[in-house]
């Protein structure tokens, strides 16, 4: 009968690596370490709350724009200085930027893992 | 069905229940399932250190779990985290002051380090090239093939099959002398 050959004991070494301990105490401090749990009602309102304030402020630019376009038809130029329309543009445009860069900060700071 | 193709989807269970309801039981028991395989690569890739491994086999789970979304499940989930962990141990490497030193002169009492080096062979790799170390401890006792840990590493299979042999020869010589002196 013949023998099986010997075994290679690098190869016996470099496949079989020491077993650690059970890893409790690992996962444990792994799990210690994450980011806070995302709080869905939180998320749940900070989007609702980024859609109202795109709606609004599409409804306000669309108002505003126009106003802008009838005090360019109606008045000229000179209107326009004085008048309503270019201050609630103005108005819409820095509230809707506002609210976009809110929303986008509080969504960012809410974490967990990020669907891709 | 193998035992490998039920670990996997399990694995891929775990990962969208986390993904979905940010389920920490879930990412845990990926964590547990891990952490050994994981622990190990890293103990090798720092060449035995175990407090060092440990804390990069931290940051990876917690990187893992940050980048959850974009396991696309293409590849096993043990793949990708072996990915993401030898990306981790990079980025430490490159910050270190000394982060490839080179390996060490002959031990005051050679005898005594081998028979260490023999108990626990990731001290061992303190005796390789980085390419080397890289090679063999991701391709023996992870569970990945000889092309995932290629394709992970980015080189070709005939470069990895050259540094896994290379990196064999030497250890054989620090660990072995006896066998190589027969061979």
């Amino acid at each position: 009968m013949t023998e099986p050959p010997p075994l290679d004991p690098l190869e016996e070494a470099l496949a079989h690596p020491p077993d650690l301990d059970d890893g409790a105490p690992f996962t444990r401090k792994v799990m210690d370490r994450l980011p806070p749990r995302r709080d869905p009602p939180r998320a749940l309102l900070l989007g609702a709350g980024a859609a109202l304030a795109a709606c609004t402020g599409a409804a306000l630019l669309a108002r505003s724009s126009g106003a802008l376009l009838a005090a360019l038809r109606s008045a000229g130029a000179g209107a326009l200085a004085g008048g309503e329309g270019l201050a609630a543009l103005l108005l819409a445009t820095v509230l809707g930027l506002t609210a976009g860069l809110v929303a986008a900060g509080e969504l960012r700071a809410a974490g967990g893992p990020r669907p891709g | 069905m193998s035992d490998a193709l039920e670990s996997g989807a399990a694995d891929a269970a775990l990962v969208a229940r986390a993904l979905a309801g940010d389920d920490r039981q879930a990412f845990a028991e990926l964590v547990r399932r891990h952490q050994g395989a994981i622990r190990n690569l890293l103990r090798r890739l720092c060449a035995g250190d175990g407090a060092r491994a440990d804390d990069l086999a931290q940051e990876t789970f917690l990187r893992a779990y940050r980048r959850l979304g974009s396991f696309r499940g293409q590849a096993r989930f043990g793949t990708w985290l072996h990915r993401v962990a030898y990306h981790a141990y990079l980025s430490e490497a490159r910050r270190r002051p000394t982060a490839f030193p080179a390996p060490p002169a002959a031990p005051p009492d050679p005898e005594l380090s081998r028979a260490e080096a023999r108990h626990d062979l990731a001290r061992a790799f303190a005796f390789l090239r980085e390419e080397e170390r890289a090679a063999l401890a991701l391709s023996y006792g992870q569970d990945l093939t000889h092309e995932e840990a290629a394709e992970l590493l980015g080189w070709p299979l005939g470069t990895l099959k050259t540094h896994v042999a290379r990196g064999k020869e030497r250890l054989r010589r620090h660990l072995f002398p006896e066998l190589e002196a027969a061979s």
